[in-house]
């Protein structure tokens, strides 16, 4: 009975803490994994693809950085020059940034269309960790994986430059901001 | 949360009256320490101090019963987050070479993990609470100085089984789900 018991306390005590965590999506021999961090928003920037670009393909691409909040220490802390394995890669990690939106307000640094500045009708298009984007209201929306795509609906009044400013409010009224560089609009 | 105390109340009672009627001993045991989280998902917190309060009722020489309530804390420079963590448990024992001046004890157990989780950043204030089910093993030295008074030394292990996510935690994986924390502990016994 006794020595039961030793080997049962025993057997808790040492029982083994490793289990291997699910990563984003499924992969291969030396393809890197994806796992996801979260993060909380300190900055965002507002990228253009192009000088020059049509309205109904033009959008802006718009990055998060920010704090991570909850590590995910099975990968983040992977060290290859310790795996046996030839073909090891490291894995790549995606940041999922918490911060719930209130706001969207996008204005361009000359009037845009009816005489006036700001950007009445958007569409934000969310990426997911497969790496594809959803269009989604952004109220009470968490701003999810970097980059987000922000799409204008509406045409400018005439074919010009413009810059952006985009201003993001989170649901602890947190503001943030960046300007685009400058793009040729073509209606 | 409630159902739980009154459970874990209603035993500490029982205990205490069977003690009695079973002419066993009481012991009080205070020890203080340092938490450790080496392994998974809390694995880059660094571990603070542990305080472990315990109750332990001797049924016969060598077996007994003890129910342990511990504080701890820890955290992480990477992630700028801290943690507390409160464990409630109840561990039956056995304790070897009794008569000795030195005795060692070994126990197993189980009961409530609860751990408060709060991400530091000031401009989005995150914290969540989380529960598990912990198998609570422990080890622990006494060194008799007299009859009722002992110094002891624990080490101290529980492996949990957390109910719920902190954050909206979308890594959903068993390393989050099944964590560990350890520790090692210096205090005092005090048998009435």
């Amino acid at each position: 009975m006794k020595k039961e018991l030793i080997f049962l306390a025993l057997s808790i005590i040492f029982v083994s803490c490793s289990k291997y965590p699910e990563h984003d999506e499924p992969v291969g021999d030396g393809t890197p994994v994806f796992y996801t961090n979260n993060y909380v928003l300190e900055e965002i920037s507002g990228k253009v693809k192009k000088d020059t670009i049509i309205h109904k393909t033009y959008y802006i691409e718009l990055d998060f950085l920010g704090n991570i909040v909850t590590e995910n220490t099975y990968y983040s802390t992977q060290d290859c020059s310790k795996d046996p394995n030839p073909y090891c890669a490291l894995p790549y990690e995606q940041k999922y940034f918490l911060n719930k939106i209130k706001k969207i307000e996008i204005s361009a640094n000359k009037p845009y269309r009816n005489q006036t500045q700001e950007i009445a009708d958007i569409k934000c298009f969310f990426r997911n960790k497969a790496h594809i984007y959803n269009e989604k209201a952004y109220y009470g929306e968490e701003l999810g994986y970097s980059p987000m795509h922000i799409v204008f609906t509406e045409l400018p009044d005439s074919s010009q430059s413009f810059i952006f400013k985009i201003k993001i409010t989170d649901d602890n009224n947190n503001i943030f901001t960046c300007l685009t560089d400058s793009v040729y609009i073509e209606k | 949360m409630k159902k739980v105390l009154i459970i874990l109340a209603f035993l500490l009672m029982n205990i205490v009256a069977f003690s009695q009627t079973a002419n066993s001993k009481l012991s009080l045991e205070l020890s203080v320490g340092k938490l450790f989280s080496p392994y998974r998902f809390y694995k880059n917190h660094t571990g603070y101090e542990n305080i472990n309060l315990g109750l332990a009722i001797d049924m016969t020489d060598k077996v007994g019963i003890s129910v342990s309530q511990s504080y701890s804390r820890a955290y992480s420079q990477i992630s700028n987050n801290r943690i507390l963590v409160m464990l409630t448990s109840i561990n039956p024992y056995i304790t070897f070479f009794p008569e000795n001046k030195i005795n060692l004890r070994i126990s197993a157990g189980t009961g409530l993990l609860y751990f408060y989780t709060k991400s530091l950043y000031e401009s989005y204030p995150l914290s969540d609470h989380v529960f598990g089910i912990p198998i609570h093993g422990n080890i622990a030295v006494f060194y008799n100085i007299n009859d009722n008074v002992a110094i002891n030394l624990n080490f101290d292990s529980h492996y949990s089984f957390l109910f719920n996510k902190t954050y909206k935690l979308i890594i959903n994986d068993k390393y989050y789900f099944k964590t560990c924390f350890n520790s090692v502990n210096l205090g005092l016994r005090y048998r009435f």
